[in-house]
């Protein structure tokens, strides 16, 4: 008999809850919020299942998903902050109102407690515009922990190729990255 | 960039990721004093490699059964 997909979910709960938590702690501080972004990224899945084709993993898929949110609440906090206050009261019926109280909520919860690691963020941008092969062997390497050889069988190229591979992509990044970091 | 420079930094690709044999790492290594090029890119490649594994200040954490079980409820609610 075929799994419900909320089953599904269930396992991947169990699987992938402690790597996934680990991810979002790397990119914001407050426990709280990570395990709220998990919720909403296995609540994105659940729904949106029938699109996951299994051509990656199930915890690559995932840690996309979750990246994305983290970096789309963290584009709504920059935005917020750069907003200037006469924008919150242009429209006539107030409907907007709580667009302040809640930006500046966020804005000194930000402060304390989410600190997002801006290096990471540039670097994921970065990595967005490599190709697609690369992209695939530096999420193998680095975001799914696998080995060499597992990402050589996996891509199908040569070991020397591998390491190629990885320098030609990091060369990349950091020609992206250009001033930003270094 | 030399094709020797370009040699030395997937050699030390390699070396970060799975360690290479004593010869190639002093090869790296007296490769990387004569050139800054290559010790600009080294220092770059393994911040991007911290940066990525997420080791520049993040610990290891767990899930509680508790958080796993409120996350799941909430799965059968939506």
């Amino acid at each position: 008999m075929e799994k419900s997909n909320a089953a599904i979910l269930e396992e991947w709960v169990d699987a992938y809850s402690d790597y996934l938590l680990n991810f979002a702690l790397s990119k914001i501080k407050d426990r709280d919020l990570a395990l709220d972004f998990l919720q909403d990224t296995y609540v994105s899945a659940l729904k949106n299942l029938h699109t996951f084709q299994g051509k990656s993993s199930p915890k690559t898929w995932l840690v996309s998903i979750l990246n994305r949110k983290i970096i789309d609440h963290w584009r709504q906090q920059q935005s917020r902050k750069t907003k200037p206050i006469s924008h919150y009261g242009s429209d006539e019926d107030g409907s907007q109102d709580w667009l302040l109280e809640t930006g500046e909520k966020h804005e000194n919860d930000g402060e304390s407690a989410l600190i997002f690691d801006e290096e990471q963020m540039l670097l994921e941008d970065c990595m967005a515009k490599l190709p697609e092969q690369w992209q695939g062997i530096m999420r193998a390497k680095y975001f799914e922990n696998k080995k060499g050889e597992e990402i050589s069988k996996e891509f199908d190229i040569t070991a020397s190729n591998l390491w190629v591979i990885v320098h030609r992509a990091k060369t990349t990044l950091r020609e992206c990255l250009g001033t930003k970091w270094f | 960039m030399s094709k020797h420079c370009e040699e030395i930094q997937i050699l030390h690709e390699e070396q970060l990721a799975k360690g290479v044999g004593f010869l190639r790492k002093t090869r790296i290594r007296f490769h990387l004093l004569m050139c800054k090029c290559c010790r600009d890119y080294t220092s770059c490649s393994e911040k991007i490699d911290r940066v990525l594994s997420g080791q520049e200040k993040n610990e290891t954490s767990k899930c509680t059964e508790e958080e796993k079980g409120k996350m799941k409820a909430g799965l059968i609610q939506d």
